[in-house]
C-alpha cells in the first residue's frame, strides 16, 4: 500500500488517525451515483410524469390480453353434453375429476358433494340449474356474488371438464349428513351406457 | 486532586449484561416463529401465536440486544474519549433500569395483543411516551458528559452517537403521534398514504439511526482498539459520517414502490437509495482498511474474525439495499422472504456479529481478567458464520421462487398457481433449511454465554474499583492570542477564528459539540420535510374517491382484532400495479380507498395472500371456518387457528371512545352516530349471525368477535366497483348450449 501516507493526525486514548486520501474508485461511484440520479430525475420528471406506474400497467394488460385472445382464437375449449355426460363414466376422467374435486372444491361443498358452505352436489335440487351444461357454466363462470369462483380463470381446461362429469358422478350418491336440498328439482340427464 | 477522573464501568458492565440477556431472549423467540411459520400445529392461540410473537422477537433485537449494546458501548467508550466520568450516576441508573422495564412491559404487553401493529413501531402509546422519556435521560446523560469533558475535540465514534440519538428521538415522536381511545390503544394521527409514509420514513430510519450510525460509532472506537492499529482516513471518516447523515433519511419511501404512495416520493427513496451506496462503504472501507498490517493476527484472533465479517456484511448488505430499492428490482423482492433475508444479513451479519466481537473484547477488560476461551470464541465464530449463510441464501432461494411462482401464467391468460398455497408449500423445506440456520445461530449465542459467564467467575475480587486517569479540566485555549483578556474588537475575533481554524472547518466543528449537534438537525431536516410537507400539503396526491366511506362501528371493532392478531405480518392490504396481482386478487389499490385507515396495514410480507380486495370474495361463513380451522377452507394451510374468535364477545362497550378519537382526527362520524354505535352493531352483527346461520354454519354468534372480524374482511376493497379485465373467461364456454 505505497500510495497511503500513514501519517498520523490525531492521537486519543491510543488511537491514532491516518489522513489518508479517500479510495478514487469510491469517490468516483460516488459523483457517479449522484450524476445518475440527478439525470434519472429530469428524465423521469420530462418523460413520465404523474402517472407512469398506471401507464405500464395497461401497456402490460394491453399486450397481455391481446397475446391470449390470440391464442384462444387457435384454442377454443367447447365440451359437449355428450363429451360430460360420457366423462362421468370414464374412469381415467373420474380420477382427474376426483383429484382436482378433492383439491379446489371439497372445502366447500365437502369432501363427498355433501355441501358444507356451498350446496349439497348429490341431491336433484340445483339453485342455477342442474343440466350437464349449466353445471359447467356454473363452475366455469362462477357465482362470485355468492363465494363460487369463476373456476375456469383457475383450472386447466381437461380439468374443468373432468370436475363437472365428476360432479355428474355423484349424482344420487346420498352420502350421510348431506346439506338439506336447495333449489329446484332436476331430473338428471342419463348417462351413455358403457 | 482536581485532576482525578475515575469512570463509571458499573453502567457498561450492566448494559452489557443486559444486551447478552436480551440476545438470548430475542433470538429464542427468532427461532420459536421460525417454525410457528410453517407447522402451524406449534401456535398456541391466543397468546403464542405468530402474530403476536413477532413483534416480540424483533424488539427483543432491535431495542433490547442491540439498544443495550448501543448504551454500554457508547457510555463505556465516551468516557475515554471525553476524558471523562459519566454525567449522573442517577441518570445512568435510571436509564437501565427504565429500559429493561420498558423492554419487559412491552414484550408482555405483544402476547396480550397490546400493539399499534405498525412495524418496528408496535409499542401502544403509554410504552411510547415511557421510551420517549427514557430516550431524553439517555440524551440528558450523553450531552452531560460532553459538557463536562476534558478533551476539546470529539471523535469520529462521538460524531455517530449524537447522530444517532437526536435523530432517533425525532423518529419516534414524529413517528408516534397518536390519539389514545384507552389507557392502552390508540389510533395514529396520520391515516392511510399518510401514515404510510410517516412509519417508512421511521422504518427504514430505525434501520439506519439505531442499526447502523451507533453501530459505525462502536467500530471505530472497538476496532482500532482491538485490531491495535490507526484508523485509516480521518478525511474519508468525515466525508461519509455527513453523506450518511443527510442522505439516508431520504430512502424510506423505498420501501412503497408500486403502491399507492405517489410515485415522486418512492423516485425519490430510490435515488436517494442509491447515492447511499458509497457513503456506506466509507464505512466499510475504512473499518477493513484500518486493519492494514494486523490482517495476519486474523489467524487466532477471534475477535477480528468476528470484526472483518461485520464489517464485510455491513458493506454487502449497503449494495444489496441500494439495489432492492430500484423499482424493477423490488418488484421481485417485495413482499417475499427476499427481504427477510435482506434484514437478517445486517441484524446477525453487522450487528450481531459486531457485538460479539465487541463483548469478547470488552467483558474481560471490565471484569479485569481474561477471557476464558479464545477457541471457545473461534468455535463460536465458525457456527454463526455457517449459520448466517445458510440462513441467507436459503431466504434468497425462497424469495425468488414465491416470485417467479406468483407471475407465472398459462398460455391462455390463467395464473399457473391460482392457489395462493401452493406457492406457501414449495419454499417449506426453505423454511426448514433457515430453522436450521436458526439453531446454529442460537447454538453458538449459547456458547458466547458460557464462555462470558466463565469470563465473569474468574474476575479478580476487586474488579470493581473504579479505573482512574489524571487529566486536567478543559479550560479555553490561553495559547489563542487574545483568547480570554484582550478586549473584544472585531479585529480580535477575527484573530480568534483564523486560530481556531488553522486546523481546518471540521476540526474547529468538533471543539463545538452545539454547533455540530445543530448541524446535524439541519441535515436530517432536509430530507423529511422535502418529502413529508408536500404529501400533507397537496391535496392532489392522495386523490378523494366519493364513494369511500368511514367503517361502521362494527367494522371498527373488527379492524382492531384484525391489529390485535398481527395479520399484517403475513397478510398484504396492497394490490399492485402487476396483471399477474389484479389477476390474482383483482384491482390494484388506491390512494383514497386507505383515508380512514388508522393504522394503515400494508404490510411488507406476504406468507398469506394479500387482503385488500377479499371483501365479498368468500361467503362469511368460509370466514368463520377459517378462522376456527384454516386447514377446513385451505388444505395445507400454515395459518394459525384463532378459535377464541368464536367464544370472545366484542367489546361494544368500548367503540364509542374508539368513534369519538377517530373523529378528533378526522374521520366524519356524526355526534348521532356515535351514541347509536352499540344499536349499529347490534344490527350489522345479527345481520351477518343470520348469514352464517342460513349457510348452515353455526348459531349464535352474533355477540362474538368473528363477525365483527368478518365484518371488516368483507368490507375490504370493496368501497370501489372494479371488474377484472376482460376476457373473463380464457373458455368458450359461451357457445355451449344450455
Amino acid at each position: 500500500m505505497a500510495e497511503f501516507e500513514d501519517k498520523v493526525i490525531h492521537e486519543l486514548d491510543g488511537i491514532k488517525e491516518y489522513d489518508n486520501p479517500m479510495p478514487g474508485w469510491l469517490m468516483a461511484i460516488w459523483w457517479g451515483s449522484i450524476l445518475f440520479a440527478a439525470a434519472y430525475l429530469v428524465f423521469y420528471a420530462l418523460a413520465f410524469g404523474e402517472g407512469s406506474m398506471e401507464a405500464e400497467y395497461r401497456a402490460e394488460t394491453d399486450r397481455a390480453l391481446a397475446a391470449i385472445q390470440v391464442y384462444l382464437d387457435a384454442n377454443p375449449l367447447v365440451p359437449s353434453p355428450e363429451e360430460l355426460l360420457a366423462g362421468a363414466r370414464d374412469p381415467v376422467v373420474l380420477e382427474l375429476g376426483a383429484s382436482r374435486y378433492a383439491r379446489s372444491c371439497a372445502s366447500c361443498h365437502g369432501a363427498e358433494g355433501q355441501g358444507l358452505i356451498g350446496p349439497n352436489l348429490t341431491d336433484d335440487h340445483w339453485l342455477h340449474g342442474g343440466s350437464i351444461s349449466e353445471v359447467f357454466l356454473s363452475v366455469a363462470k362462477g357465482w362470485p356474488a355468492k363465494g363460487m369462483p369463476p373456476w375456469g380463470r383457475a383450472m386447466p381446461p381437461a380439468e374443468l371438464t373432468a370436475v363437472v362429469s365428476y360432479v355428474r358422478s355423484l349424482q344420487g350418491t346420498h352420502p350421510a349428513g348431506g346439506r338439506a336440498p336447495e333449489g329446484q328439482p332436476f331430473t338428471p340427464e342419463p348417462l351413455p351406457e358403457t | 486532586m482536581n485532576d482525578v477522573v475515575r469512570f463509571d464501568d458499573h453502567t457498561p458492565r450492566l448494559f452489557f449484561l443486559a444486551a447478552v440477556f436480551w440476545a438470548v431472549v430475542g433470538m429464542l423467540v427468532g427461532l420459536l416463529i421460525a417454525a410457528l411459520l410453517f407447522l402451524p400445529g406449534l401456535n398456541m392461540a391466543p397468546w403464542f401465536t405468530f402474530g403476536r410473537l413477532r413483534p416480540l422477537h424483533t424488539n427483543a433485537v432491535i431495542f433490547a440486544f442491540v439498544g443495550n449494546m448501543i448504551f454500554a458501548g457508547s457510555y463505556h467508550s465516551m468516557q475515554r474519549l471525553l476524558k471523562t466520568r459519566l454525567y449522573s450516576d442517577t441518570l445512568s441508573r435510571i436509564h437501565f433500569w427504565g429500559w429493561q422495564a420498558l423492554i419487559a412491559a412491552g414484550g408482555i404487553g405483544y402476547l396480550f395483543g397490546f400493539t399499534q401493529s405498525r412495524e418496528y413501531a408496535e409499542l401502544p402509546w403509554p410504552l411510547d411516551v415511557a421510551l420517549a422519556v427514557l430516550w431524553i435521560v439517555y440524551a440528558v446523560n450523553f450531552f452531560g458528559t460532553i459538557a463536562i469533558r476534558r478533551e476539546k475535540h470529539l471523535y469520529v465514534a462521538i460524531w455517530f452517537y449524537i447522530a444517532s440519538i437526536v435523530t432517533v428521538a425525532v423518529l419516534h415522536i414524529g413517528n408516534n403521534l397518536a390519539i389514545p381511545y384507552s389507557w392502552i390503544g390508540s389510533y395514529p394521527i396520520y391515516a392511510g398514504v399518510k401514515d404510510a409514509l410517516m412509519q417508512w420514513w421511521y422504518g427504514h430510519n430505525a434501520v439506519a439511526f439505531f442499526l447502523t450510525t451507533p453501530y459505525l460509532g462502536l467500530m471505530y472506537y472497538y476496532l482500532p482498539k482491538a485490531a491495535e492499529r490507526p484508523v485509516f482516513s480521518y478525511r474519508l471518516s468525515i466525508m461519509h459520517f455527513w453523506s450518511l447523515v443527510f442522505v439516508y433519511i431520504w430512502a424510506g419511501p423505498h420501501h412503497l414502490h408500486y403502491s399507492a404512495l405517489p410515485e415522486w416520493a418512492s423516485t425519490l427513496g430510490m435515488l436517494f437509495s442509491l447515492i447511499l451506496w458509497m457513503p456506506s462503504w466509507g464505512g466499510m472501507m475504512n473499518g477493513l482498511l484500518t486493519l492494514r498490517g494486523a490482517w495476519h493476527r486474523l489467524r487466532e484472533d477471534p475477535i477480528l474474525k468476528f470484526f472483518v465479517v461485520a464489517v464485510t456484511y455491513y458493506g454487502m448488505v449497503t449494495f444489496e439495499g441500494p439495489m432492492l430499492s430500484i423499482k424493477s428490482v423490488n418488484a421481485v423482492s417485495h413482499f417475499t422472504d427476499w427481504t427477510i433475508g435482506h434484514v437478517h444479513a445486517g441484524a446477525l451479519g453487522w450487528n450481531a456479529f459486531l457485538s460479539f466481537g465487541i463483548l469478547y473484547w470488552a467483558i474481560p477488560r471490565l471484569w479485569k481478567t481474561e477471557l476464558y476461551s479464545v477457541r471457545l470464541a473461534s468455535v463460536h465464530f465458525w457456527i454463526s458464520t455457517i449459520g448466517l449463510i445458510l440462513y441467507q441464501v436459503s431466504m434468497w432461494v425462497a424469495g425468488i421462487t414465491q416470485w417467479a411462482m406468483w407471475r407465472a401464467f398459462e398460455p391462455d391468460g390463467r395464473l399457473l398457481y391460482p392457489d395462493f398455497i401452493e406457492t406457501v408449500i414449495r419454499i417449506v423445506p426453505l423454511y426448514w433449511v433457515r430453522l436450521v440456520a436458526a439453531i446454529l445461530f442460537f447454538g453458538g449465542l449459547f456458547l458466547l454465554l458460557w464462555n462470558l459467564y466463565k469470563t465473569i467467575r474468574s474476575a479478580p475480587a476487586d474488579y470493581a474499583k473504579e479505573t482512574e486517569i489524571r487529566v486536567p479540566p478543559l479550560v479555553r485555549d490561553l495559547s489563542a492570542p487574545g483568547a480570554v483578556t484582550a478586549p473584544n474588537t472585531w479585529d480580535h475575533a477575527l484573530y480568534r477564528l483564523q486560530h481556531q481554524l488553522r486546523h481546518g472547518v471540521h476540526r474547529m466543528l468538533e471543539g463545538r459539540a452545539g454547533t455540530f449537534t445543530v448541524l446535524v438537525v439541519i441535515a436530517i431536516s432536509v430530507g423529511s420535510l422535502v418529502e413529508a410537507v408536500p404529501l400533507f400539503v397537496d391535496k392532489s396526491n392522495v386523490k378523494e374517491i366519493a364513494s369511500v366511506t368511514p367503517y361502521t362501528p362494527l367494522e371498527v371493532a373488527g379492524r382492531d382484532i384484525y391489529v390485535r392478531e398481527g395479520c399484517y405480518l403475513c397478510h398484504s392490504q396492497q394490490v399492485r400495479p402487476f396483471r399477474y396481482e389484479t389477476e390474482r386478487y383483482g384491482e390494484y389499490s388506491k390512494a383514497g380507498e386507505y383515508i380512514y385507515d388508522r393504522p394503515f396495514q400494508w404490510g411488507s410480507k406476504r406468507t398469506g395472500p394479500d387482503l385488500h380486495r377479499v371483501g365479498g370474495k368468500y361467503p362469511s361463513l368460509w370466514h368463520v371456518r377459517h378462522m376456527e380451522r384454516p386447514d377446513s377452507t385451505t388444505p395445507r394451510s400454515v395459518m394459525p387457528r384463532f378459535p377464541h374468535l368464536l367464544t370472545d364477545p366484542i367489546d361494544v362497550a368500548g367503540v364509542p371512545a374508539k368513534l369519538r378519537a377517530l373523529r378528533a382526527i378526522g374521520t366524519p362520524y356524526t355526534e348521532g352516530e356515535i351514541e347509536t354505535a352499540a344499536t349499529a352493531i347490534a344490527t350489522q352483527a345479527a345481520a351477518i349471525a343470520a348469514e352464517v346461520e342460513s349457510q348452515q354454519g353455526p348459531a349464535g354468534l352474533a355477540d362474538k368477535e368473528i363477525v365483527a372480524l368478518t365484518a371488516y374482511l368483507q368490507r375490504l376493497g370493496t368501497d370501489i366497483r372494479w371488474q377484472r379485465p376482460e376476457p373473463a373467461l380464457p373458455l368458450a364456454v359461451t357457445s355451449v348450449e344450455p
